[in-house]
């Protein structure tokens, strides 16, 4: 329920949204409408995931219509620092590559090999 | 239904009647009679001990007169005055005084109290409450002080009139006697009829008393030691441990034990050597200003009283609120009924009541469900149960009239519900409170609050009850029109997944639902089965993001489009291409997962494609796999080009589609459940598809209860079939065009 945190930071001309706890359907709404303000000042937009510890199709569902309203108004929404569990839903789904920031390299042990060795 | 529960119903606006009405209730007879025998006695006393009237002593009757005219409405008061003149000149001329002069006497004692009770009421028209600072100085000054002024001018010029005494002097000591009398009497009697607690037991009266007439024998027993004080230290103490009732008959007996005692020549008055009129008032000088002492000490106690009894009552009131936020709090967390029902339960009963339970109609039914707090004795009532809503109880009444139901005592509890009589015995229940619950349509349900006292249920139990039945309602209506929702979107849901079992040829099918926990918003999982042209058979299986009848009905247009699209595209990757373009159409279906497959039972080929969704698990004997190939966006993220991948599948291979909630949990590595999936499907030897998926949903969910549905489908591929088992066996399957396979 408060199991998730918000904190949007504006520095250069870029805005940092940086989320923190689970994100799923209790908390989709709040994360939806954090990510449309961030993205409706018209600045290219930086989702820290460092602090996600999960994240599911809801979760998943808001970064995507983010993303899809950053590119309406010809912004961009980019995600950084996913980890764990999150950084494999994220490439599991294909949506990692597609809100991945294209001028930072892969992350180390970006590879789904990790998850198909059985 | 029943007759005998209409007495115990009252409207939500009757409040407690103020205690007000004096002694209305008595019959004039009654007080007339209290009165006669009580002046009679007063004023016998008077002429026997006090050596009236040549010496105007203490005159207690005065007393007696002036509480019959306070405590009586005024219509009575000719009759109690008449009573008076009447028992005056009768007591007098048997005491051998001239009837000439008793009229006069009688016309004092009438005149005196009169004026006393009317200025009395002018000041205190309501309640009369002689710990109150206030109250006690109006009752000095009219009827102590004012009052017998009166009385005495016209006792005095009688007195004088008749024996010649001096007309101050007989004033002044007529004066002194009346006041006294006044103040030992009328205060006692109006303490007691006002006074709010009747608690003292006669043993303590009786201590009291007979430590005042004790301490007041003694101290007025020698002539030559002066110990008259000794009264003065047990009245104290009394005014600070006793009531003000108790106080003030002490003090009544201590005046007329000392008046007793100086009149047959004990004490240091009695050896005084001067005029009885000095003597007379001295003494009741001394008792009155004994008495007064002991009077402001009481009312200075139950003042600090008082203020006490407001600060834990202001606390009390704090540490409620306080529970009702934290209510509140849990009540907005409660999804449904039994939550709700539970919390205010757990939370919200004890704080004003020693037992409670909570009662909430069925709806579309005839029975109530009922939930008891905690602290009733277990074993003596199940914790949670149904009733039928035709039983006579307060929570029946309650909900059916709509109305409150308040029993006041065991005995009208026991009245009106006859057959709970054993249940508030053993829960020692001594009065009841039950409080409707109102929802859209009326009452949905009550609130019931047991005391061990009787009268439970004052004024702020009352308005707390009422209070917590309204936030308890209104958490009821968002539960239930949640409940309405949910219940829609799983029949929904229910009503979308295919029948399996029989019709598709060269292939075994088992699947498993598991919607989530009732607290958990519904997505829109579904899985298919159905037959594709060219003998083939499709599977898919997908998860529509988002809230309940939305999401549902999102899943159920997409599982439409993909079996159409199914029917015409060319292979896996081309449904998925066309189902994204479909889904731009469909609202609420954006992000949605979906994987598909078909397979060949003639070649036993199978191709599959996976848009965003978890890669299907292939168990064959050599173990799980997880088929990685077939990779695209989820439905309506970007166009993009898809990829479908194809395998020939060994005899009796299972495959297992899934969706997310079977693997991935707040807590863990989606990647780790993954691995334990593949572990817990590949370690069965040869499994069926039905064992296969039950054995699935034992190692990963067992007794879990989820927060997101799961939906799991087991295909096994067995042998290539004849072609004309392909068909259809229930309306929801395609039919399969001849000649294939």
């Amino acid at each position: 329920m408060s199991d998730f945190e918000t904190h949007t930071i504006h520095q250069d001309g870029t805005i940092v949204v940086a989320l923190a706890g689970e994100c799923d359907l209790r908390s989709r709404d709040e994360m939806m409408a954090t990510l449309l303000a961030a993205v409706g000042s018209g600045d290219p937009v930086t989702v820290d995931l460092a602090g996600v510890r999960f994240l599911d199709s809801s979760g998943l569902h808001a970064l995507v219509t983010a993303h899809h309203a950053a590119r309406e108004r010809a912004g961009s929404l980019y995600v950084v620092n996913a980890t764990g569990t999150v950084a494999t839903v994220l490439r599991i789904t294909g949506v990692l590559d597609l809100l991945r920031h294209p001028t930072l390299p892969a992350q180390a042990g970006d590879s789904q090999q990790a998850d198909q060795d059985d | 239904m029943s007759d005998l529960t209409g007495s115990a119903v009252v409207a939500t606006t009757a409040a407690p009647a103020p205690p007000s009405p004096v002694a209305g209730r008595m019959s004039l007879w009654l007080v007339l009679a209290l009165v006669v025998g009580a002046y009679g006695a007063g004023a016998s006393l008077a002429f026997e001990g006090f050596g009236a009237p040549s010496v105007v002593a203490l005159f207690l009757p005065a007393g007696v007169t002036l509480s019959a005219l306070v405590l009586n409405p005024r219509r009575r008061w000719p009759w109690i005055l008449g009573a008076v003149v009447v028992t005056e000149i009768v007591v007098d001329v048997s005491y051998g005084m001239s009837a000439r002069w008793a009229p006069g006497f009688a016309l004092a004692n009438s005149v005196e109290p009169l004026v006393g009770a009317l200025l009395l009421r002018h000041w205190l028209p309501a309640e009369v409450d002689l710990r109150r600072r206030r109250d006690l100085l109006v009752f000095l000054g009219c009827c102590v002080g004012a009052a017998p002024v009166v009385g005495a001018a016209i006792g005095a010029t009688t007195l004088a009139a008749s024996s010649a005494a001096p007309w101050p002097q007989a004033f002044v000591s007529f004066w002194a006697g009346d006041a006294t009398g006044v103040l030992t009497v009328a205060g006692g009697v109006l303490a007691w009829r006002y006074s709010p607690d009747h608690t003292s037991g006669p043993l303590r009266w009786l201590v009291s008393v007979g430590a005042a007439v004790a301490a007041t024998m003694i101290g007025f027993w020698p002539h030559d030691i002066p110990l008259f004080y000794l009264p003065i230290p047990v009245l104290f103490a009394l005014a600070f441990s006793q009531t003000l009732v108790v106080t003030l008959t002490a003090g009544m007996a201590m005046t007329v034990t000392a008046n007793l005692m100086t009149s047959t020549g004990h004490g240091p008055w009695a050896a005084l050597d001067t005029s009885e009129q000095l003597i007379t008032m001295t003494l009741q000088l001394f008792l009155a200003t004994t008495i007064l002492g002991a009077w402001t000490l009481a009312v200075g106690v139950a003042e600090r009283d008082r203020a006490r009894r407001d600060t834990s009552v202001e606390r009390a009131a704090r540490l409620r609120l306080h529970a009702l936020q934290v209510l509140t709090t849990d009540l907005a967390k409660a999804a449904t009924s039994a939550e709700i029902a539970d919390a205010v339960v757990r939370e919200g009963l004890g704080l004003i009541a020693d037992h409670g339970s909570v009662a909430i109609a069925v709806p579309g039914s005839t029975e109530i469900a009922l939930w008891t707090s905690p602290d009733v004795p277990a074993g003596a009532e199940a914790r949670y149960r149904r009733m039928p809503s035709s039983t006579a109880t307060p929570h029946n009444d309650a909900i059916r009239t709509g109305q409150l139901v308040l029993l006041e005592t065991r005995a009208e509890a026991v009245a009106a519900y006859p057959h709970l009589g054993e249940l508030y015995q053993a829960l020692e229940v001594s009065s009841t409170l039950c409080v409707p619950i109102t929802g859209d349509t009326g009452p949905v349900g009550s609130l019931a609050f047991s005391f061990h006292r009787e009268h439970g249920a004052d004024p702020e139990v009352l308005a707390f009850a009422e209070t917590l039945a309204t936030l308890t309602g209104q958490a009821l209506r968002r539960a239930q029109s949640y409940e309405r929702e949910r219940d829609a979107t799983r029949q929904l849901q229910q009503a979308l997944l295919p029948a399996l079992g029989s019709g598709l040829g060269g292939i075994q099918v088992c699947a498993d639902y598991r919607p989530a926990d009732v607290a958990h918003q519904v997505g829109g999982d579904w899985y298919d089965v159905f037959a594709v042209p060219a003998g083939r058979i499709g599977f898919a299986v997908g998860d529509v993001v988002g809230h309940q009848l939305a999401a549902a009905a999102a899943m159920a247009r997409l599982q439409s489009a993909l079996r159409i699209l199914a029917q015409s595209a060319p292979g896996p990757a081309r449904v998925l291409d066309d189902l994204d373009r479909a889904s731009a159409l469909i609202p609420d279906a954006g992000t949605a997962t979906v994987g598909y497959a078909d397979y060949d039972p003639a070649t036993r080929l199978l191709r599959y494609a996976c848009a965003g969704h978890l890669p299907p698990l292939l168990v064959t004997g050599a173990g799980a796999e997880y088929l990685w190939g077939g990779r695209s966006l989820p439905l309506g993220v970007a166009p993009a080009a898809r990829d479908q991948a194809e395998l020939v599948v060994p005899d009796g291979a299972v495959l297992v589609l899934y969706t997310d909630g079977l693997v991935e949990r707040p807590d863990e590595h989606i990647a780790t459940n993954m691995r334990r999936l593949a572990d817990a499907a590949g370690g069965l030897r040869d499994p069926d598809a039905e064992t296969l998926c039950r054995h699935i949903l034992e190692y990963m969910v067992g007794d879990e209860v989820l927060g997101d549905d799961t939906a799991i489908l087991c295909v096994q591929f067995a042998g290539p079939a004849p072609a004309a088992s392909v068909a259809h066996a229930d309306g929801r399957i395609m039919p399969v065009p001849s000649g294939g396979g």
